[in-house]
């Protein structure tokens, strides 16, 4: 009898636990895929979609932008001063992302690059190396004028979420 | 004179043309402009970048080394190639720093391009044009599409049909701060007057704030 109980105590026990991880499998969604970020977020910034944006993005996000400008000493074009800026996207009251969002489209269809390094665009993000070396990258073509405009995506390995943004 | 030029009427370079005018009048400011690229020097120093250099992140030119982003020398030196708007004896060097030769589609023994010496050239050939950084800095495309030996897709300069002018980036920032000490209007209101504009300042995929054209 003492035995009959133990088993279907066991038995109780296993479902209890094997419900628990079905709920908690159903509940909690697996992190799309890279590709998918990578392209749901170029879609946030050209349909201006804040939410979809915010969906995407890690509670802190690094946001640097940067200029081109003509050059001081002769003919050509070099990269000028860099803004950084540290999004709370869980309180946006000292952020406008709707502005941010207007004031920037991205040409590329997809990006050219996926797994560019810190030490390829030492310019782009000298200072912040610590930052891009642990994430998961993208480089897309923003636009082409005088010079080429590049945005580069950083995402997060495992939560797949955006963490840091590069345009110039 | 801003309150007397009538911009109607005039062309892109006479409004220019008085605009800097005025600016050195008022504020005893030359602002230095782009001068002379024509498509053909464009293409030219766009090459010598592509071979050396390439600042462009997403652009490479159709053939590369692997690994390289810069003009492969195996197509560089190819002498099947035929070079578009560019002459490739302006840019290759045999070992003695001379043009090589070619016998038909070959190149004459004794007269092959050397690739040492040819990088050195092109080196020379970027600082003495003025190309900023020590001849590192990003020059455009002459042609749209950009043609042999590099054919990178890169975009085309927007300054060469005429209409439009790069002013240096430095010199209108000095002015931004000399129309705010003088309590003057800002630099568009005051490009406004001249019938000028900076069409792509606040662009969303190509912000360009040096590049000036005239108001449609």
């Amino acid at each position: 009898m003492t035995h009959r109980v133990l088993s279907l105590r066991s038995a109780l026990r296993f479902c209890v636990i094997s419900l628990t991880f079905c709920l908690l499998a159903c509940q909690g969604q697996a992190p799309a895929s890279l590709t998918e970020h990578t392209v749901a977020v170029r879609t946030a910034i050209n349909n201006n979609d804040t939410a979809l944006f915010l969906s995407l993005a890690d509670s802190v996000l690094s946001i640097r932008e940067q200029t081109w400008e003509s050059t001081i000493d002769g003919a050509g074009f070099m990269l000028g001063e860099s803004n950084d800026t540290l999004v709370n996207t869980q309180n946006l009251s000292a952020f406008d992302l709707d502005a941010f969002l207007h004031s920037v489209t991205i040409e590329g269809d997809k990006p050219t690059s996926t797994n560019v390094t810190p030490s390829m665009l030492e310019t782009e993000l000298a200072g912040q190396e610590s930052l891009w070396k642990t994430l998961h990258t993208a480089l897309f073509l923003r636009g082409s004028g005088d010079v080429e405009h590049i945005v580069v995506m950083g995402f997060d390995k495992t939560s797949h979420k955006l963490r840091a943004l590069y345009m110039n | 004179m801003a309150g007397t030029f009538r911009p109607q009427g005039k062309n892109f370079d006479q409004r220019l043309a008085a605009f800097l005018a005025d600016v050195k009048s008022l504020y005893h400011l030359d602002l230095r402009r782009d001068s002379g690229q024509t498509i053909a020097w464009q293409q030219k120093y766009h090459v010598a970048h592509m071979f050396l250099h390439n600042a462009y992140r997403t652009t490479k030119p159709t053939r590369t080394d692997s690994g390289k982003r810069t003009i492969a020398w195996s197509h560089f030196s190819d002498p099947k190639i035929v070079w578009h708007s560019v002459a490739w004896s302006e840019f290759l060097r045999t070992a003695r720093n001379t043009v090589p030769l070619k016998q038909g589609y070959a190149w004459q023994k004794g007269h092959e391009p050397d690739r040492l010496t040819t990088k050195r050239h092109v080196a020379r050939l970027l600082t003495q044009a003025g190309i900023a950084n020590a001849g590192k800095a990003m020059v455009s495309s002459g042609l749209k599409p950009c043609g042999e030996p590099c054919r990178c897709g890169a975009g085309r300069s927007k300054h060469l049909d005429g209409v439009a002018a790069d002013l240096n980036s430095t010199d209108l920032k000095a002015l931004e701060a000399a129309l705010s000490k003088a309590q003057a209007a800002p630099l568009d209101d005051y490009l406004s007057k001249f019938g000028l504009h900076r069409p792509l300042l606040n662009h969303p995929s190509s912000p360009e704030g040096w590049h000036i054209e005239a108001k449609p």
